[in-house]
């Protein structure tokens, strides 16, 4: 009869994860933020841990998180691994970022809406031309394919190896533009940033859902657990209660009894005494 | 009589999923191989295989009541799609008996829990008379609150539960498909 018994060990500890793990549900627009991880010296060692570390490692800037696009009209913004703008703009939280150590900066493109940043990859193109074409899905799928999933955890974004054919022109194009970036090697991981956006996303959107929904259903189990436990505690304090009270009753009873017994074989002592006295 | 939030029944989530609040009043005592259960003891499935002995208290022989045993955590406990699990039901129990001298509309189901850990709830109704309680179709997602008000059972009148889980652990996480 083992209440402690608890099949998930991650009962909730402190305050500060719930803290954490609320505030990610106040806004499921936002991808996985720094914050909402406990840090690598948290001291319960579990897989879960272990998942949440290296998802730190590779999180990406969710679309719209303190990068502002592009200033000219309606183009996005591209933003190498560093945080500069490819195009010349610098915003200056980028700046920050890049002090950040174990934080990537991704490029901020939009999946949806702009065909112009998926149009980098796809042969031919000048990377700077915003295209007009409603070929968008062909290039998701040329994408898609080039791109390799990702079901091994431990394996980091940045060592995917970035496809060949579309490396030619993306890298021209930022050689083009970037005048601060003038490294091969630079744009050589620009183009793997870009190249793998859109499917590390998805995926990493996937994994952030189930992350959080087993998370929620291990808090739910770990809280079905302590009401169990309190549950048979209180039982067993009332079962206690009652018995104790019981127990002071029937003592009580059983002195009276007692005592009305020995005023009967006190009386009855008297009548022996009485019944030979005449002789 | 415990305060209401340290009623087992309450913090075992009894009252809240399966059962309104309610005042007990008939002592009902359910007992598996002579080991009397208590609120949100742990049985194993090997003890709760055959139907229990149920005594319950109440003083006049005319008054009849109905006992319903259900399981809300069907088939788990974190998706309860099948909640609440028909086990056994039991009508026109005469007072001061026992369930063996009822009628047994749906016969004892020996409890398999499969995935994480259930609760078994035994839930004791007076009824107004003796009456006739037509078996439901199938035995999940039965809802004894609706059962008490087809029936005009009221609330109950006694209520306790148990947990079990597989022999061999509570077959843990899934991995997602």
């Amino acid at each position: 009869m083992d209440y402690i018994n608890n099949s998930n060990n991650n009962i909730n500890g402190p305050d500060h994860r719930h803290h954490h793990l609320s505030s990610s549900s106040s806004s499921p627009n936002s991808s996985i933020s720094n914050n909402n991880y406990p840090s690598s010296s948290s001291s319960s060692v579990t897989p879960n841990n272990m998942e949440d570390q290296v998802w730190n490692d590779l999180n990406l800037v969710p679309l719209n998180e303190g990068l502002p696009l592009n200033n000219n009209n309606n183009d996005i913004g591209v933003y190498d691994f560093l945080g500069r703008s490819i195009n010349g703009n610098v915003p200056r939280e980028c700046n920050q970022m890049q002090q950040q150590q174990q934080r990537h900066v991704g490029p901020v493109l939009n999946l949806n809406s702009s065909p112009a940043g998926v149009d980098f990859l796809a042969d031919n193109f000048d990377p700077l031309v915003v295209s007009r074409n409603n070929n968008t899905d062909h290039n998701l799928q040329n994408l898609m394919m080039m791109i390799q999933p990702n079901h091994n955890p431990m394996s980091s974004v940045g060592r995917v190896p970035p496809p060949p054919t579309s490396l030619d022109h993306l890298q021209d194009g930022l050689m083009m533009n970037n005048d601060d970036e003038s490294s091969p090697f630079q744009a050589l991981a620009s183009a793997t940033r870009l190249t793998t956006t859109f499917g590390r996303r998805r995926l990493q959107e996937n994994a952030a859902e189930r992350c959080h929904s087993r998370r929620m259903k291990n808090r739910e189990s770990a809280a079905r657990s302590r009401a169990r436990r309190e549950a048979y505690t209180n039982e067993l304090e009332s079962e206690l209660s009652h018995l104790l009270a019981e127990n002071a009753e029937l003592k009580k009873q059983h002195e009276q009894l007692g005592l009305v017994v020995n005023a009967q074989v006190a009386r009855r002592h008297v009548r022996k005494r009485a019944s030979t006295a005449p002789f | 009589m415990p305060p209401r939030e340290r009623d087992p029944l309450v913090v075992g989530r009894v009252i809240g999923d399966v059962l309104d609040p309610f005042t007990k009043s008939v002592s009902m005592t359910v007992t598996y191989n002579n080991k009397e259960i208590t609120n949100s003891c742990e049985l194993k499935r090997s003890q709760i295989a055959n139907k229990p002995r149920v005594d319950i208290g109440g003083d006049d022989l005319g008054t009849f009541y109905t006992l319903v045993m259900v399981d809300p955590d069907a088939p788990s406990p974190s998706e309860p799609s099948l909640r609440e699990y028909l086990h056994w039901l039991v009508t026109n129990i005469p007072a001061t008996t026992g369930a063996t001298y009822g009628q047994e509309v749906v016969c004892y189901e020996s409890p398999k829990p499969n995935v994480g850990i259930h609760r078994y709830v035994f839930v004791l109704f007076r009824q107004l008379g003796r009456q006739t309680v037509y078996a439901p179709g199938w035995r999940q997602n039965f809802i004894t609150k609706d059962f008490a008000e087809l029936y005009n059972l009221g609330s109950p009148v006694a209520a306790v539960y148990f947990n079990s889980q597989r022999d061999n652990g509570t077959g843990g996480r899934r991995l997602p498909p």
